[in-house]
């Protein structure tokens, strides 16, 4: 759910250990689910 | 198309735009996620600015683009077909439509996963659901309960 890309120019990320959140989240839940929403701000 | 000017991401316009998508995307988040079974964890948060690709092989149609992409990660329980319909039916009832096949579809084999102790992550991902200008992408995983072989 995101990506690196040579044509960026511009990329602030607040980025997380997926591998970590699923050790944390399966420590009291059985089930992990990630839901991204992604939209455009700028377009020419 | 390519000699178009690059945005200045720092610009007060584009800090303004980032500013209200991105409380457009939490507000769609408050929406569609049930406030009771979905328990938050975690959010990432991908902020870029690229160029588009443009030529004789690829037409992007842009020259340049910004794009914010939030993902927040849920612990969940229960009956997960249950939730994960419900959670559709709450998508579709804020507007968003999926363009292939809906949750039902990509669950279809839910039940024989379960039965024989496959984790949800045998099943597909759901494709991409969409509103206006958004995309929502959902991914799951299951704790491994017990040790099973292909």
């Amino acid at each position: 759910m995101g990506w690196v890309d040579e044509n960026n120019f511009y990329d602030q990320r607040k980025l997380i250990d997926v591998g970590d959140v699923f050790r944390k989240v399966t420590q009291d839940h059985r089930y992990v689910v990630a839901i991204a929403i992604k939209g455009h701000y700028f377009e020419n | 198309m390519n000699v178009k000017a690059r945005p200045d991401p720092d610009s007060p316009k584009l800090k303004r735009n980032r500013t209200q998508l991105e409380e457009q995307i939490g507000a769609n988040f408050s929406r569609v996620v049930p406030s009771e079974g979905f328990v938050h964890y975690e959010t990432s948060r991908q902020d870029t600015c690229y160029d588009g690709a443009n030529n004789w092989k690829h037409m992007d149609g842009f020259a340049h683009r910004c794009t914010l992409l939030v993902t927040n990660f849920y612990g969940l329980d229960g009956d997960f077909r249950k939730n994960m319909l419900d959670f559709e039916r709450a998508l579709f009832a804020a507007g968003w439509h999926s363009n292939i096949h809906d949750m039902a579809w990509t669950l279809t084999q839910y039940d024989a996963a379960a039965q024989s102790s496959h984790a949800i992550d045998r099943l597909p991902n759901p494709y991409p659901y969409y509103d206006g200008r958004f995309t929502l992408d959902i991914c799951w995983k299951e704790r491994v309960l017990r040790a099973y072989s292909i």
